[in-house]
């Protein structure tokens, strides 16, 4: 396990530091370029502090409050982007005025960028050497309970989650809940070793692929080379698969959501296991060949309206002070006519429009600040969780200052590259030069929602329920590319979708009507979703339009914002061919 | 301080005047109307060069606009009660120099006037898309020597032509020659046309600039010297009859 301990050097300070700074990138200092990955930064306190700790990830400050008593010491937990590796992280304590009291750069070893992150949960750093060979260049970190993400996203660069040895009471409810989120999304989760299957931990029981009886048993041959192995009685929930198909079941797998959890009967990591000749072919059935990714991708923005139209009411003032103006300026020259008072008059008009004019000009132009939205809430059919991606174009015509919140619980950063600041809260703040700029927010929700769609000799009986309490307008479903328009949906619906009532989709993305643009994009890419194992040629997808105040991002000062939230709700076909 | 006799009863004419007032009101309408149109119908444009584009446009006719309406009051093509012409005020007392003097002061108070009078109408242009206002008043300088060079050439073509239609036509050969026949080619004395030159004071071309303030100061000063020669060369041909 490689942790990046730095020392605070002393050099902002004539005497010793007043703090010390200890700062983790990564999964055991391992980063994966480009997605959500955990930072922690530890600070202890050599005299009583309190101000902020802000740490410099590439363009991004992410700024916490901190308040540590002489000899204490305070943890700080991130999720951030590393987009560019070669740059140092950059820690740095500030005491209440703004003083740096420490600050140190972290350098990135280049050698521990890779492509993805196999995490262990073990009590013994052993198991996962066969990783250094892998072409797709994989590498594995143990960790302990509290290195375990406490947000979902910060998952993002893992493909690959093992629990072998876990103290419950060393886990938060942030951590096994971001764990199970993680997994509805797609993540893949083994749980191995009789020992903590058979624990049977009460969160952990419903991702489980099966049931675990309490007594232990013992495979006498698990697999051919394999010795006598300790094992856990599993039995498979439905819908699971197993291996050996007949007998004690070794290895079971069955999706959560758009995850799949294998629990693997005996304990990969006990010293016979990790000496076995077989234990890499096991591995590579467990190891996904690559990431999920969600349906709604940054490639989406291309559909996001980047212009606004100039406000009815600025535009009546500024007609409404031009013919104002005009009239004064006849007004004065007719009265004034051969008085000596004329000159200073006109000036005096002149003026006062020019400035009443300029101010109105320049409030519009304030005014012109402003977010589009679209959101794109992906049901999981796990736990009714839905992820959640919402792309943000900031207009900002003139550029200047902006601050934007996220929804309570999510993770924000812009794709544009841009300078700003992180808080706490997860609110980003800067300074922008005049343009668009866009941004992704991330976050899992509840959302109770359910389809069941069975292939019978009419079509496809096809019933949907919202539990949501809101309305599903306009929904459409799509199959193989191929749609059908539905009445929205405000509790339940039932529909047969009969054969010849099947429309090729609209994959024009480019009408400039924003709704029927994104659709048209959704559209284009479910052509090419593909979701081996769990979503295949029979997954029928239901598209609608839904209002959710829920995955709004909010900017500061701003007024109406548009904004568009798509459900897209991925059904299987049962039945059929 | 003394004011140039000429330049004061031309003042008074073209500020007091029904016909001057509706033409006040006319230009302003139009500058009014134009603002209008010009508005973006949508703001954060990615192309925001088109939105410069629109500015420019406003620039050029508003330029535009203020030198013809100068050069044509100067030359007598917009008669203005109660305003003399050069000709008649060969036969008053004032030097030649003076009357000279007074009509090219007179159109560059006339036009600065003109460029004042349109400064409400700019600022929402230029300001509904932060565009900085220096380079907007570099575009009233621009205008401003424009419209006074021509407002000279326009006050000595009243003196060398009797006929209006031959008066008008050489004004209007002038303006076309001083807006698009410079622009033929690539040389700098394309910046003489006020296409090329407000483009060149809204980008902080100096040079650009420069050469058109330089070309515009060079016609002032030999426009009038020119006018007071002829004033002389009339008030002569007057006494010698």
């Amino acid at each position: 396990m490689l942790v990046l301990f730095v020392l605070a050097a002393p050099a902002a300070l004539a005497s010793a530091p007043a703090a010390q700074v200890t700062a983790d990138v990564g999964f055991s200092g391992w980063i994966v370029p480009d997605v959500w990955i955990p930072i922690r930064v530890e600070v202890t306190g050599e005299q009583a502090v309190e101000g902020t700790v802000e740490i410099q990830v590439g363009l991004a400050v992410h700024r916490h409050p901190l308040r540590v008593a002489a000899g204490g010491r305070q943890r700080v937990g991130l999720s951030a982007v590393i987009a560019d590796p070669r740059r140092p992280l950059v820690v740095s304590v500030r005491d209440s005025t703004g003083s740096i009291v420490t600050q140190q750069r972290v350098p990135l070893a280049r050698d521990r960028i890779v492509s993805g992150v196999v995490l262990a949960l073990t009590a013994e750093a052993a198991g996962l050497e066969f990783l250094s060979g892998s072409p797709r260049r994989q590498a594995g970190a143990y960790l302990r309970e509290r290195d375990l993400p406490d947000h979902w996203a910060a998952y993002e660069g893992v493909d690959l989650v093992v629990l072998r040895d876990v103290d419950e009471r060393a886990t938060s409810d942030r951590q096994r809940r971001a764990l199970r989120e993680w997994v509805a999304q797609g993540g893949r989760l083994l749980v191995t070793g009789e020992r903590l299957l058979r624990q049977r931990l009460p969160w952990l029981a419903d991702l489980l692929p099966a049931e675990v009886t309490p007594l232990p048993a013992t495979a006498p041959a698990p697999f051919p080379g394999l010795g006598p192995q300790s094992i856990a009685v599993l039995r498979p929930k439905p819908g699971a698969t197993r291996v050996p198909s007949a007998g004690v079941p070794l290895v079971v797998s069955r999706a959560y959501g758009r995850g799949v959890v294998t629990a693997w009967a005996f304990d990969a990591f006990a010293p016979s296991v990790r000496a076995w000749s077989g234990r890499v072919a096991l591995w590579q059935q467990v190891l996904p060949s690559a990431r999920l990714q969600p349906v709604a991708r940054p490639s989406l923005t291309e559909v996001v309206p980047t212009t606004r139209t100039l406000s009815g009411i600025a535009q009546t003032q500024i007609v409404v002070l031009a013919i104002l103006y005009v009239l004064a300026v006849r007004v004065v020259l007719r009265r004034f006519a051969a008085r000596p008072g004329r000159w200073p008059s006109l000036a005096a008009v002149v003026l006062v429009f020019t400035l009443a004019l300029y101010a109105t000009a320049a409030g519009a132009r304030r005014a012109a600040s402003a977010l589009v939205q679209m959101s794109v809430l992906e049901s999981t059919g796990a736990a009714d969780l839905a992820r959640v991606t919402t792309y943000v174009a900031l207009l900002q015509p003139y550029g200047g200052s902006y601050m934007l919140t996220p929804p309570e619980d999510s993770l924000l950063r812009p794709l544009t590259p841009l300078h700003y600041t992180a808080s706490a809260d997860g609110s980003i703040s800067g300074m922008t030069e005049p343009g668009v700029f866009f941004f992704e927010t991330v976050r899992m929700i509840s959302l109770p929602v359910t389809g069941t769609a069975a292939s019978t000799t009419t079509g496809i009986e096809f019933a949907y329920e919202n539990r949501t309490g809101g309305v599903v307008s306009a929904p459409a479903v799509y199959l193989n590319g191929q749609s059908q328009s539905l009445p929205d949906i405000s509790a339940r619906l039932t529909a047969t979708l009969a054969p010849g009532a099947w429309m090729p989709a609209d994959r024009n993305a480019a009408t400039g009507d924003f709704a029927r643009d994104a659709r048209a994009w959704i559209t284009a890419r479910l052509d090419g979703y593909n979701t081996p194992a769990i979503i295949g040629y029979k997954t029928l997808w239901l598209l609608g339009e839904v209002r959710d105040a829920r995955v709004a991002v909010h900017l500061q000062g701003a007024g109406d914002q548009r904004r568009l939230d798509l459900l897209l709700s991925p059904i299987t076909v049962t039945g059929g061919r | 301080m003394r004011v140039n006799p000429i330049l004061r009863g031309d003042l008074r004419a073209r500020a007091s005047g029904p016909k001057a007032i509706a033409g006040y009101t006319l230009f302003l309408s139009v500058l009014a109307v134009l603002t209008i149109l010009s508005l973006p119908p949508e703001l954060g444009r990615r192309q925001e060069v088109r939105q410069q584009d629109l500015l420019q446009v406003f620039l050029i006719i508003q330029s535009l606009a203020i030198v013809y309406l100068t050069s044509a009051t100067a030359s007598g093509e917009i008669a203005v009660e109660g305003e003399k012409a050069p000709w008649d005020l060969a036969a008053s007392p004032f030097p030649g120099g003076v009357i000279a003097r007074g009509k090219v002061i007179t159109s560059a108070v006339f036009s600065v006037l003109l460029v004042a009078l349109a400064l409400p109408l700019t600022v929402v242009v230029a300001g509904i898309r932060g565009h900085p206002l220096v380079p907007i008043a570099a575009a009233g300088a621009v205008t401003i020597a424009a419209a006074t060079a021509v407002g000279t050439l326009g006050a000595l073509y009243s003196t060398l032509f009797e006929s209006d239609f031959s008066r008008s036509a050489v004004l209007w050969l002038t303006l076309v020659l001083m807006v698009i026949g410079v622009t033929v080619g690539s040389g700098p004395w394309q910046f003489i046309s006020p296409l090329h030159a407000i483009p060149a004071a809204m980008t902080g071309d100096g040079v650009g600039v420069g050469v058109a303030l330089v070309a515009y100061t060079l016609l002032i000063i030999a426009g009038t010297a020119a006018l007071a020669a002829r004033v002389g060369a009339i008030r002569r041909e007057a006494q010698a009859a």
